[in-house]
């Protein structure tokens, strides 16, 4: 594979590519429906019977087919996602038309097991030092930025031994990269390394806890939105963090992306995919006004094209 | 959950359970709990004994174990059996504890315990434990593993505890 990204919009700095995370509780669960009708991402919600919704939802839990995708694919068109959507809804396929027509040509996916967000900001994260005009200066940064976000673990009492151990494999890649390693600094290492089960979760626990240390050394500023993803109850940061951040497998929602990308200061946009008519007035949207396809969603300080956030599909 | 593709991690989890062992030696759970690997051959077994809290039926026992912790660990957490097994309504009748701190996040059939702390890499032998010793104290008859002994402790709870004492004199007798 070629290190080098022909796909990118033709500006000077190339953004980092948009990996697409699938998330169980995502767009749809269609193919579990059974029964009678096909349920996709067209059906009226408010027509589901109990009966359909529980087929559903025993679909969401077993995964089946989700666990045999790999953690993270190599790139595929973005015409495979459009495809996907051909016969459902027209805001969807407009969306995707647009992210087609400015140069976000292809995806990365990952698998929706729960920790695809952090797969994800991984592969984004590598692959945008990898492809910015100066690699080894981006990769030092890199290093630097995660060195910083280490004394919060320890304040958050997280053992030392432990979360290195689970840093390791990232701090390696990283190190290559800051090398100029001509067999090491590619996209395909990236690919690999995400795809081994072992270093790829040592990741995901490694950014978990970056998350969770930062949340917790921020409390006063997330405490108001720390909330439980299911009884939409107000949780503790303590309790927050254990059970939606620190375990393996559950999704990170905007506190614990925002945290993330605080943390390591960096930017990060999520272009939504669903079905809301973006900017309100057609109009505007038809007078050519940039960017009112898409609503992106970012986070952190900086997340101008010039700055390369990171850029992310989310469906 | 990590799927069926994780792949071995047998180093990783043997040099975790090592410090795990290490830190449990230096620094031990009270007197109330001992434990450490069967034999040094293999990490990825080991048993405890845990002493019954005072001022409950379990008062008294001491209770074996054994844990047994996936190629994975620490990314998923290891299960635990008591051996012999051991009447309690947070304990399956085969032994097996079942308790939300033992579970891996994915799973979670019945969305019963989303309010309730769950394994993550952070947590440990020494953590679970803890929290094996405070459900003998307090047992969850929400979440129950062994359903006649929540009927029993919910609706015959002298009952309850004479067969918990009889076990614990059974169990001293061997």
């Amino acid at each position: 594979m070629s290190s080098e990204n022909p796909t990118w919009p033709a500006h000077d700095v190339p953004s980092p590519p948009a990996a697409s995370g699938t998330t169980p509780g995502g767009d749809s669960g269609s193919g579990n429906a059974g029964g009678g009708r096909v349920i996709d991402e067209t059906t009226d919600l408010s027509t589901l019977t109990d009966q359909e919704i529980m087929k559903l939802m025993e679909g969401m839990d077993h995964q089946e087919d989700q666990m045999n995708k790999p953690l993270i694919s190599t790139p595929v068109p973005l015409l495979v996602i459009r495809e996907e959507y051909e016969k459902g809804s027209k805001t969807i396929l407009k969306k995707l038309d647009w992210l087609q027509e400015h140069g976000w040509d292809q995806v990365w996916r990952a698998r929706g097991d729960g920790d695809c967000y952090y797969r994800s900001f991984t592969l984004a994260y590598l692959l945008r030092i990898l492809h910015s005009p100066d690699p080894q200066l981006e990769a030092n940064l890199a290093y630097d930025a995660i060195q910083r976000a280490l004394p919060a673990l320890q304040e958050a009492g997280f053992d030392k031994d432990l979360y290195e151990e689970f840093l390791d494999p990232l701090l390696a890649l990283i190190r290559s990269f800051a090398e100029g390693s001509e067999s090491t600094a590619t996209e395909w290492a990236i690919v690999q390394a995400l795809q081994d089960a072992e270093k790829s979760n040592c990741i995901v626990v490694a950014l978990r806890l970056i998350t969770s240390s930062y949340i917790r050394s921020h409390a006063d500023l997330f405490s108001p939105f720390l909330l439980s993803p299911t009884t939409f109850l107000p949780l503790s940061t303590d309790e927050f963090c254990r059970q939606e951040v620190e375990p393996c497998g559950k999704e990170a929602d905007h506190a614990q992306i925002m945290a993330l990308s605080e943390a390591l200061s960096i930017g990060v946009r999520i272009a939504y995919l669903d079905r809301s008519e973006v900017g309100g007035d057609s109009s505007a949207a038809a007078a050519g006004a940039e960017g009112e396809v898409i609503n992106w969603v970012e986070f952190g300080k900086d997340t101008s094209e010039a700055d390369r956030p990171l850029t992310l599909l989310y469906r | 959950m990590f799927g069926n593709n994780a792949r071995a991690q047998t180093s990783t989890a043997t040099r975790r359970l090592m410090k795990e062992y290490r830190d449990l030696t230096a620094d031990p759970l009270q007197d109330t709990i001992t434990a450490g690997p069967v034999s040094e051959d293999n990490m990825l077994e080991w048993e405890a004994l845990i002493q019954g809290p005072e001022g409950t039926p379990y008062e008294g026992g001491v209770f074996a174990a054994k844990l047994v912790f996936p190629s994975d660990y620490p990314l998923n957490p290891f299960t635990m059996t008591f051996d012999p097994p051991l009447l309690h309504p947070n304990i399956y009748p085969n032994g097996v504890v079942c308790i939300s701190i033992l579970h891996p996040p994915g799973d979670d059939p019945l969305h019963y315990e989303s309010a309730s702390e769950r394994w993550s890499p952070v947590q440990g032998v020494r953590s679970v434990l803890l929290s094996v010793l405070s459900m003998l104290a307090e047992p969850n008859i929400e979440s129950g593993a062994d359903v006649e002994c929540c009927k029993l402790y919910r609706d015959n709870r002298p009952e309850f505890e004479r067969r918990v004492r009889e076990q614990v004199r059974n169990l001293l007798d061997i």
